[in-house]
């Protein structure tokens, strides 16, 4: 029902299910968007027509003449309180008598506020009993997305059809070893590393595919634990799944487009 | 024939103009990604606003009048759209998708609502009261925008016929699958199959390209 709910197509019935299981579910979150990203491309099939420069002329001056109307509203308000500087003469104070009507219009006013004061702390626990519920479904998702790397990852490396790739450590880190493991028809990758050393502050260990050693394509970017171990879970992009060498740089945290050559900590033999 | 040549000329002295107004903006601002532009944007910077009208105005002009096929409502509509983006900048999260996605959405959902607004009136309208909009040719056109149309056309000259009509009916006509079935005389299983299998079709020609094309 993604890609039809991307286009905005999907009937109120099934609309309202999948609103649902999207409220609740990040991962189906994050497909929508790469669906709706494909349903955006079909713009690029309207015959291409220019608009004329008064769209420009119109919006700007609709945007200054409401910037000016707010700020006239400032200025008037300014000199209502300078105004405000006249001494009022002294009034004689009237005896206050109540009539019984006063006095019960009083006591109707002090119930109505003892009532709403009792809503409004009513809707204050049942506002801090759903915050608590929140917290309880996000743990719960975190929890579910934690299982569903974890089943993922174990596809990948327990599937007899997977290609494994041993890399040996290099340079700075002589000790280091690590495992690639990934599926050739899904991209999908898990690389497992042990004694790793760890990385200056802003930096980050970064892999690359390489099927043409002018040119790597980059991977993620990842950072051991205080063991020095990490898992790392990427795709490999379609044109790289054929990449016969594989190794890991030292990088800026965000990552690299090219690797620093001399940072190589971990390759695959060739 | 005087005419339509003092006509082209005008025409040509507005894309110089314009290209020239794009050419005195400074090289950083021609670096700036679009997310950066929407964050200026939302701190009330109106130069930000004009370089993203400018880099933008006219694939999403394209898709309103694409849908709604009139210049004078496309054009109201494109205004709405970028109001929509100066009010709405510090809305958008670019954990949730990309700008280009975010704006050309916008854009359609805002003609969608035109259409709809315009109802049974304007399906009334013959093609002949119909305004008349001249495609842009491609030597007008920035080469870029070329490539990534020819991209898009490319792919889509892939699918079958049917599967084209079910994406097109719904995207730029805003028709639910329950109304593209009826239209067509199609049960609803069929419809639901050919978009979904043109949707995933297309997925796979775009490949690792969609990324660049967005």
């Amino acid at each position: 029902m993604l890609p039809a709910y991307a286009l905005d197509s999907l009937d109120a019935e099934d609309m309202c299910e999948l609103e649902n299981y999207l409220q609740t579910n990040e991962v189906l979150r994050y497909e929508l968007e790469e669906w709706r990203e494909t349903a955006s491309l079909l713009a690029y099939t309207a015959p291409v027509i220019e608009p004329s420069d008064s769209v420009r002329e119109k919006l700007f001056a609709n945007i200054r003449l409401k910037n000016t109307a707010q700020k006239d509203v400032a200025p008037i308000e300014e000199k209502t309180a300078q105004s405000n500087n006249v001494i009022p003469f002294p009034t004689q104070k009237t005896k206050s008598t109540w009539n019984a009507f006063q006095v019960v219009m009083a006591v109707a006013a002090s119930v109505a506020i003892v009532f709403l004061a009792s809503l409004l702390w009513m809707t204050i626990q049942d506002n801090k009993r759903n915050q608590t519920e929140i917290a309880e479904l996000k743990r719960s998702l975190e929890q579910t997305q934690k299982d569903l790397a974890q089943t993922q990852e174990e596809n990948v490396l327990g599937s007899p059809e997977a290609n494994k790739v041993a890399l040996a450590g290099l340079g700075t880190a002589p000790k280091a070893q690590a495992f690639l493991a990934y599926d050739k028809k899904t991209g999908n990758a898990v690389l497992v590393a042990d004694n790793l050393p760890s990385v200056p502050a802003g930096k980050a260990y970064q892999i690359w595919y390489i099927t043409d050693m002018s040119n790597p394509t980059p991977g993620k970017t990842f950072k051991p634990d205080a063991n020095g171990k990490a898992v790392l879970r990427d795709r490999i992009p379609s044109g790289s799944i054929q990449a016969s060498v594989f190794a890991v740089t030292i990088e800026d945290e965000k990552g690299a487009t090219s690797p620093a050559l001399d940072t190589i900590c971990l390759k695959s033999a060739s | 024939m005087v005419d339509d040549l003092i006509a082209l000329t005008n025409r040509q002295s507005s894309i110089v103009n314009r290209q020239s107004s794009i050419k005195t903006l400074t090289f950083s601002q021609s670096q700036i990604s679009d997310t950066e532009l929407l964050s200026a944007i939302s701190s009330g910077d109106e130069d930000a606003l004009a370089y993203l009208f400018e880099r933008y105005r006219t694939i999403l002009f394209s898709v309103i009048v694409r849908i709604v096929y009139s210049r004078e409502e496309a054009e109201d509509v494109l205004q709405e759209v970028f109001l929509q983006v100066w009010h709405k900048a510090r809305d958008y999260d670019e954990s949730r998708g990309k700008p280009f996605t975010w704006l050309v959405t916008l854009a359609r959902s805002r003609a969608i609502d035109r259409l709809r607004s315009l109802g049974a009136r304007a399906r009334a309208v013959d093609e002949a009261t119909r305004d008349v909009v001249e495609p842009v040719s491609d030597a007008e056109l920035d080469s870029i925008y070329t490539q990534k149309q020819e991209r898009v056309q490319r792919a889509l000259s892939e699918l079958p016929e049917e599967q084209k009509r079910v994406l097109f009916m719904a995207y730029f006509e805003g028709c639910s699958q329950s109304e593209i079935a009826e239209r067509l005389s199609a049960p609803l299983g069929t419809v639901k199959t050919r978009m979904r299998s043109g949707m995933i079709r297309l997925r796979e020609l775009f490949g690792d390209a969609l990324k660049e094309l967005i």
